[in-house]
């Protein structure tokens, strides 16, 4: 999972909020003014759909297939650290229309960041002009009839309180976490608050979603003897306000974190009994075999996948499955890029290699029916086949006895990042420390990074314990170097062995 | 696109100059266009074609002794809501609040080159054409190696600057990015994939790309896991800038600021030095065509070349205007392209080595911790160095730490120029750890 690149990596890293604490807000003064009254609530989609549906009318007279996309992200980023804090609009606020027409062979887009009228007519035109429809060698079969509006299910609507009130919500949550600690040099709390909104229209199906993602995290940092530590703790999930708080647990374990970050030592090398903890399951289900069935990578004679469709590529305890219709998850959506409305897709079935995930390009060129799995980054770049939330079902096996069976081994934890080879279908991924267990017990001996690296149907085969527990860590996933969407990935505890590094 | 600003923009501007709730404010116009070129295997799969336009306002209120800050994004359909976004952008920046720092007042921008009329209007439409023709030759000619799938990005953008300190400046940028995935049948099954980006389509060398792309995909069908052990590990100059993360993180000012970096002005890296040659980096933000390099930053700072590291001590910081103001220090600007002087080795006497050595071509992710510089990564394209021979290796994992490899580093005499990257075009250090077979 290329969770971002690098240099995303890098500049992100610096943003920062300086000062000292604030006065009273001069907020409470400029609202007073007459002009700031609570803005307008816009019904969503409200004529943008008929618009859309108009320009794919227009277009359906000609092209075999035609729809429209639009795609918008904003929303309300908040910081507070011991500087200062920032309110502010969320980055990569966009919008924008992607047409789309098939001319029997290839597919044609012209996208606007716009929805305007007349932007959203000079895109059909252009399409209208430049395209002519060849002798058609494929078919898409339209999709049924439905016309439906969704939004996230939440607690506590953020547009039920004032920037001022989550503010001090945020405020509150830094007054937990910021550690009176020598060692601590650097506290952050963060919020963002982020609507993700897409209409798609083709023939008869017309849907709108409206989806509030909220990613809450605290950060400490600071340094011990000249060496540097850190410690994270983070909620990243579809929903209210109700999200944007830690539990004590988990500012706990981020305190451990921290303090045990001082003290880790590099991995040696080597072949050991590993028990991964359910992000690292995540990761290994994401970048063994999540990318590897993406069915675009069929249609390129890239996926080593194909060749064993309905064949055992896992031990027989393992499923693996992609369902973008879990309810408040990070990589959930109720349709598709694409208009196909979210399932489960049980890609292996104890052990047995069931089904890819496709984008309306492969379903079509290789003839197979569609999962929900057309996605894109926003509406100026094309749609893939691509992941959702992708877990390892759980077994039956309490957690702890997966543990209690390292006589001699490692206990993965935390992700860092991944990176998937569906050609060769070999593996590479982070997880952020392994800690040593000799006679199922921790020796106390932490190392990190620690790098898992190997074969495929090796790894997946050599699994012999699944735990009874399940959760899903959340992430961004790239497709090669580009295409960042967001995504979970996860499991039970799983055991099994690993080439770590 | 044209150099005229939009009514948008106009209005915009209009509205800020006029609110006297506002201490200071940055506009950012950007007018973008793109087309989008797919193939699977040499054929057609889709086009695209992309037209957009946003405002990005930043506005300033005095909060107390404190500067509040926030911003939005205005797209072409808020035209009839300007108000209404400044009153929420200036809503914002009320709740929360900085030290107080300066705009930087009207200046010329640099004149950096980093537009190609190629690559513009409809005759991008001609270069795309052309480029996917050239890579379609180039595959063709290839022998043992064939396309899996290719796509290519033609794009531009025009950006107006403005602040209420009177700076306003406009630049044309221009980018071309080609992905190339190639299969290999042999031994076994393999790939290779590329991203190649840069500003000016004449720099992008699809036959040169296309080559390596296929003899690397060629070599991984008869590639091995290397050996183990503590060996010297030459690294390509296309993983120096992810290897080198780290160096960049702590050399910028905020991390000075907000007391996450290990590093002192004036004072040498936390490298120990044995036998290696000392590091000297730029952030070269005027590099001709550089795909970092810009006229003016986000705050309307001009692009500079900087020396940040100078044979291992510690210049100065890469500083934006807020931080450098905190520091006191000069603007540079955000941080720009990479650039790393020639070192003394020829490129061929850096892969001798007594005892067995390891070429690193491509890494599978780099990604070092940039606080501490540990890392450990795949090796995706290797070549495994043994008395007199080579052969190519994958998997397997190099793992060190960036700080400890840089005092044994040495330099490549020859340089090359991958878009962001200025430099040797290979690195050695000594006693990196392999695991392998």
């Amino acid at each position: 999972m290329s969770r971002i690149t690098r240099r995303e990596f890098l500049m992100r890293g610096g943003s920062a909020i300086a000062g000292g604490m604030l006065a009273i807000p001069l907020a409470e003064r400029l609202l007073s003014s007459a002009a700031l009254a609570a803005p307008a609530v816009t019904p969503f989609p409200g004529p943008l759909a008929d618009d859309l549906a108009a320009v794919v009318a227009r277009l359906e007279k000609k092209f075999p297939y035609a729809s429209a996309l639009y795609a918008s992200q904003n929303g309300v980023s908040m910081r507070r650290d011991r500087n200062g804090r920032r309110v502010s609009e969320a980055a990569f606020g966009s919008q924008g229309v992607s047409l789309r027409v098939f001319d029997g062979t290839q597919f044609h887009d012209s996208a606007v960041g716009s929805t305007s009228p007349d932007a959203l007519g000079a895109a059909a035109s252009d399409l209208m002009r430049q395209v002519t429809v060849a002798k058609s060698r494929y078919r898409i079969l339209p999709l049924a009839a439905q016309r439906q509006t969704w939004s996230t299910h939440m607690e506590i609507d953020p547009a039920s309180e004032s920037l001022e009130d989550r503010m001090a919500r945020v405020e509150k949550e830094f007054a937990r976490v910021n550690w009176d600690d020598p060692r601590v040099k650097s506290v952050r709390v963060s919020t963002d608050v982020s609507d993700i909104r897409r209409v798609f229209v083709s023939g008869a199906r017309s849907l709108a979603s409206t989806t509030t993602m909220v990613s809450h995290a605290a950060i400490l940092f600071g340094f011990d003897q000249g060496r540097p530590g850190f410690g994270l703790a983070r909620r990243v999930e579809q929903g209210g306000l109700e999200v944007a708080q830690l539990s004590d647990a988990a500012l706990e374990r981020m305190k451990k974190e921290f303090v045990e970050s001082f003290g880790t030592l590099p991995m040696p090398a080597g072949e050991f009994d590993v028990v991964f903890a359910p992000p690292v399951t995540g990761l290994l289900a994401h970048e063994s075999f999540g990318h590897g069935v993406e069915m675009d990578q069929f249609v390129k004679d890239r996926a080593k996948a194909r060749e064993f469709l309905g064949k055992p590529v896992a031990s027989s305890i393992v499923s693996l499955v992609d369902d973008p219709s879990i309810a408040g998850a990070r990589g959930s959506y109720p349709f598709d890029d694409e208009g196909v409305i979210s399932a489960p897709t049980r890609i292996i079935e104890n052990g047995v290699f069931a089904r890819p995930l496709t984008d309306l390009m492969s379903s079509t060129f290789l003839g197979t029916s569609r999962s929900p799995n057309g996605r894109t980054q926003g509406w100026d770049r094309k749609p893939y086949a691509r992941m959702s939330n992708t877990f390892v079902s759980p077994g039956a096996t309490d957690p702890a006895e997966l543990l209690a069976s390292l006589k001699d081994g490692l206990y993965l934890e935390g992700f860092r990042n991944g990176i998937e080879d569906p050609q060769g279908w070999g593996i590479q991924f982070t997880a952020a420390t392994a800690r040593e267990y000799q006679g199922g017990k921790p020796t106390g001996k932490i190392f990190a990074p620690v790098t898992v690296t190997g074969y495929v149907p090796e790894i997946l085969s050599n699994i012999t314990m699944v735990g009874s527990d399940f959760a899903l860590e959340p992430g961004s996933c790239g497709k090669g170097f580009k295409e960042f969407i967001p995504v979970t990935s996860g499991g039970p505890h799983i055991r099994t062995k690993a080439r770590v590094s | 696109m044209s150099g005229a600003r939009s009514s948008l923009s106009e209005a915009l501007r209009s509205a800020l100059g006029k609110d006297r709730r506002i201490a200071a404010w940055q506009l950012r116009s950007d007018r973008s266009r793109g087309l989008q070129t797919y193939l699977v295997k040499d054929q057609m799969e889709a086009d695209r074609r992309t037209d957009g336009e946003t405002h990005t306002v930043v506005v300033f209120v005095k909060n107390g002794d404190m500067l509040g800050r926030a911003g939005i994004t205005v797209n072409p359909g808020d035209a009839s809501s300007v108000q209404q976004k400044i009153d929420q952008a200036v809503y914002m920046a009320g709740l929360g609040g900085d030290a107080p720092w300066a705009l930087p007042p009207a200046s010329a921008a640099s004149g950096v080159e980093v537009f190609d009329e190629a690559l513009a209007g409809e005759k991008a439409r001609t270069t795309s054409k052309s480029i996917v023709a050239a890579w379609r030759g180039a595959v063709q000619a290839q022998s043992g190696a064939h396309p899996s799938s290719m796509e290519l990005f033609c794009g531009e953008v025009e950006s107006t600057a403005a602040n209420s300190s009177g700076f306003s400046a406009t630049t044309r940028t221009t980018r071309v990015s080609m992905l190339t995935l190639l299969l290999a049948e042999g031994e076994r099954a393999a790939e290779r994939i590329s991203w190649e980006e840069r500003r000016r389509a004449s720099d992008l060398d699809v036959g040169t790309i296309v080559a390596r792309v296929a003899a690397e995909a060629r070599d991984l069908t008869r590639a091995q896991v290397p050996p183990s052990g503590s060996v010297p590990v030459v690294i390509d100059a296309q993983e120096m800038t992810g290897f080198l993360a780290p160096v960049q993180a702590n050399a910028g000012a905020d991390g000075l600021y907000q007391k996450s970096s290990r590093f002192e002005i004036g004072k040498p890296l936390p490298i120990e030095v044995k036998g290696g040659e000392g590091l000297t980096l730029y952030s070269n933000a005027i590099a001709p065509y550089g795909l970092q390099s810009y006229a003016f930053d986000d705050d309307g700072i001009a692009g500079q070349r900087v020396a940040l590291v100078e044979n291992n001590v510690f210049m100065r910081p890469w500083a934006t205007k807020q931080f450098a103001d905190y520091l006191k220090v000069q603007p540079t600007g955000a941080f720009g392209n990479w650039e790393i002087p020639a070192g003394k080795t020829p490129l061929a006497d850096l892969t001798r080595s007594d005892g067995p050595l390891l070429y690193v071509r491509a890494f599978s992710w780099l990604t070092p911790d940039p606080a501490r510089g540990n890392f450990g990564t795949e090796i995706r394209v290797g070549y495994w160095f043994e008395k007199g021979e080579h052969r190519p290796v994958k998997g397997g994992t190099v793992s060190g730490n960036v700080f400890a490899a840089l005092g044994t580093a040495r330099y490549s005499k020859e340089t090359v120029f991958l878009g962001d990257y200025l430099g040797p075009s290979a690195v050695r250090f000594e006693g990196l750890t392999v695991a392998g077979a």
